[in-house]
């Protein structure tokens, strides 16, 4: 059992680390998390993982700690209506004002295991004919290195390509392999990852037409998510869009966004971001 | 209430399917072969179907061809659920007239998330 010390220590990290908010009363889910890290670091138990960590403060091992808390749980099409919006409203008026002169960037923030991003490219794959000559890319990131290794395999378990999937869907972008379904590389083409940490988002990620950040920010402090939602608008291209999960709302960015009607969750950068930011 | 049949010749996963399928708000009937099942549905037929495939008698795969020529056998659901997960098995259930799959082994969120996509139930409200 992980004592209050330790629960503190290891809150601390997470918050200052990525603006993780661990909710009082789940001591439970760090044991959980952390049990494995502890094995296989060569622990006795979470306890001493911790201890030793208060003793030789280890980058390297605290980043692993701090990834491991972070909410990985995703699936396919999870809360499809932003993406369904996204395909007939959005796409069709960024594909004119590109008119094929610049690519259309699309950004998965906080991308866990990567369903998201491939469920953006599985629709822009089935739309291929109509975006022709467009040129389209997904960028997906994760504070977890190691959710980001799995996102870049596109292989996954027979559990996972069940939830959200339709089996349509599943046998035109999937191929079996051994005991897991593979993405084709009709669908892999779209999208590349890598790993990132929304508080300081790297510079060489670029200019996005539109973020999905969804089911992230729930799960950060208040500070974290006002600094997210500052750090994303500097990404986003002039009148750029925003999507956020359910319960998520631009609450604390000022006057950064502006709601859309019509859209639940769907939020457009304000023009004039530098007076903006400013004041 | 909707209905599902629940058709399987397992006693076993019947009752694991009807627990989850209740759970869902449908009121459950069971079979334990193509057969019955058609049957069943010759006599009142069901908003949705839970289809094994390798029974007696008759199996999941004549069952869906027969229903679907039936007086208003297009109308219900019909979910596969079946440990045949090869392309080929699927590809032939799809035409056949199933509408949607499950592979086995299965458990309640995959149920739940298979049931929603073919609109039977509403998107649920997760928190987070």
């Amino acid at each position: 059992m992980l004592d209050n010390g330790a629960i503190k220590s290891i809150s601390a990290e997470a918050r200052r680390r990525a603006g993780i908010a661990i909710p009082k009363g789940q001591t439970y889910l760090v044991e959980a998390r952390l049990a494995p890290i502890a094995r296989s670091e060569g622990y006795e138990s979470q306890e001493d993982l911790i201890n030793a960590l208060a003793q030789v403060p280890e980058d390297r091992l605290w980043r692993r700690v701090v990834e491991s808390l972070a909410d990985h749980e995703t699936w396919f099409f999870r809360d499809p209506a932003p993406l369904d919006h996204f395909m007939s409203d959005i796409l069709p008026v960024l594909a004119r004002i590109k008119a094929r002169k610049a690519p259309i960037r699309i950004w998965s923030a906080g991308c866990g295991t990567g369903q998201e991003a491939w469920s953006l490219a599985m629709l822009l794959e089935e739309h291929k004919d109509r975006l022709a000559g467009i040129d389209i890319e997904i960028v997906g990131t994760d504070i977890c290195s190691r959710a980001i290794d799995r996102a870049q395999t596109g292989a996954y378990s027979q559990f996972e390509v069940q939830r959200g999937l339709s089996i349509h869907r599943l046998i035109e972008h999937f191929k079996p392999s051994g005991n897991q379904w593979v993405l084709k590389d009709s669908v892999k083409r779209w999208v590349r990852f890598e790993r990132g940490n929304l508080l300081k988002p790297q510079e060489n990620l670029g200019e996005f037409d539109i973020i999905f950040c969804r089911n992230v920010l729930s799960g950060m402090t208040p500070d974290a998510r006002k600094h997210t939602l500052a750090q994303l608008a500097t990404r986003l291209a002039p009148a750029g869009y925003l999507v956020l999960g359910p319960g998520e709302t631009i609450a604390g960015a000022g006057d950064l966004y502006r709601s859309l009607t019509g859209a639940r969750g769907v939020y457009a950068r304000t023009m004039d971001r530098q007076s903006k930011q400013a004041a | 209430m909707k209905s599902c049949l629940v058709v399987d010749d397992s006693r076993v996963i019947r009752k694991v399917a009807r627990r989850i399928i209740e759970s869902l708000g449908f009121h459950v009937d069971e079979a334990s072969d193509g057969a019955e099942a058609l049957e069943t549905c010759r006599a009142a037929m069901p908003d949705a179907i839970l289809l094994d495939r390798n029974m007696p008698v008759m199996n999941g795969i004549d069952f869906v061809k027969t229903l679907r020529q039936d007086p208003g056998g297009d109308k219900p659901v019909v979910i596969f659920c079946t440990t045949e997960n090869d392309i080929p098995s699927i590809t032939e259930a799809l035409r056949a007239g199933v509408d949607e799959y499950i592979m086995k082994p299965f458990d309640a969120e995959i149920v739940q998330s298979k049931f929603q996509q073919v609109g039977l139930i509403g998107e649920e409200r997760r928190a987070g």
